[in-house]
């Protein structure tokens, strides 16, 4: 049983790293020698884990070109073997990796582009989240709005490039005006029906968000933002990320 | 804490007065099934038949010098980029 683990792990070897098959594996077709029957098989390898990459991250690709991503992709692919059975839980790591990737280096917003791509893969493969029940909200006394506990679904990032704009300019049809020295941005990553959005958070927007996402009540969320952000339109806010899908539901905070 | 408890109120009664105006009650259809693959992918064998023409390739190309220069879009991206650059 042991050497039938230490075959398959040679053969694993094989396969993504380049190392020798074991002598003990023969092909049983006439026309392949061992060697070529083994570059098939390592082939079609890398070119699923390349698809897989190319469905995953397809700003990146655009923003690098096919030859470049190619040659990414191949460098990933030996570094990060599959371990899912599942294709679309691959490529978690192109964040990380594009870091140390020696000819990404002069494009210093790759990572960010990876983390958000990333980020949308996980949105798009969510489970579907209930709709905000507005008619049972409509139930709740005025007097109990600030005790409210907001649930959502999305994801805030925040970048020092120009994230959303990067990735709202790769997207069909759109023209790519971007100038990197404009500066940060926060992304807000949510899901409408099956489609993943990508929009852009002001300071103010973002620092409620994120407030409610740690389940700050209604009233704690608004009173601290209002400190720091004074302009803050709650009502603007409210309808707007009801309208993207972001808020799911609520409850009222059981102890006031 | 009155002047937000008022401002909350208005808020969230003037969110549903909109929401009942407009007759758009969060608006996701969701029609999504099990199993339904992300655009343009049609899960591990959505390119079998060009992949085994690709994976017949016998020689294991290598990178060239020109793979290692990124010539997409990022051209078209101005703006400073890391020092490390040319």
């Amino acid at each position: 049983m042991t050497e039938y683990t230490d075959e398959l792990n040679r053969f694993m070897r094989a396969i993504v790293q380049g190392t020798d098959v074991s002598p003990q594996i023969d092909t049983i077709y006439q026309n392949y020698s061992l060697d070529i029957a083994i570059e098939i098989y390592r082939n079609n390898y890398r070119g699923n884990l390349h698809d897989a990459l190319t469905g995953a991250y397809p700003v990146i690709l655009q923003l690098v070109g096919d030859e470049f991503f190619r040659y990414l992709t191949r460098s990933y692919i030996g570094q990060y073997p599959s371990v899912s059975a599942n294709l679309y839980h691959y490529g978690e790591q192109m964040s990380v990796f594009l870091q140390e990737f020696p000819p990404a280096q002069a494009l210093p917003y790759l990572p960010d582009v990876a983390v958000l791509e990333w980020t949308c893969q996980i949105a798009y493969f969510a489970t579907d989240e209930p709709n905000f029940a507005l008619d049972k909200l409509a139930l709740i006394p005025a007097e109990q709005h600030p005790n409210l506990i907001l649930h959502t679904a999305c994801h805030v990032l925040r970048s020092n490039y120009p994230l959303t704009a990067i990735w709202q300019a790769h997207q069909p049809g759109a023209d790519i005006q971007i100038n990197l020295a404009s500066g940060g941005s926060i992304a807000l990553v949510s899901r409408l029906a099956n489609i993943v959005q990508v929009s852009e958070l002001s300071e103010a927007d973002a620092c409620w968000l994120q407030r409610i996402q740690v389940r700050d009540t209604l009233g704690l969320a608004t009173e601290a933002t209002l400190a720091l952000h004074p302009d803050f339109n709650l009502q603007a806010t409210l309808l707007a990320l009801l309208k993207q899908g972001v808020l799911t539901g609520f409850h009222l905070e059981s102890t006031s | 804490m009155q002047s937000s408890t008022k401002l909350i109120i208005t808020a969230v009664s003037g969110l549903l007065a909109l929401v009942t105006l407009s007759g758009t009650a969060s608006a996701a259809e969701n029609e999504k099934c099990f199993g339904v693959a992300k655009a343009g992918q049609n899960g591990c064998n959505s390119n079998a038949n060009k992949r085994s023409c690709a994976g017949h390739a016998k020689i294991d190309n290598g990178p060239n010098d020109f793979m290692l220069t990124p010539k997409g879009s990022c051209l078209k991206i101005g703006g400073k980029l890391a020092p490390a650059a040319k």
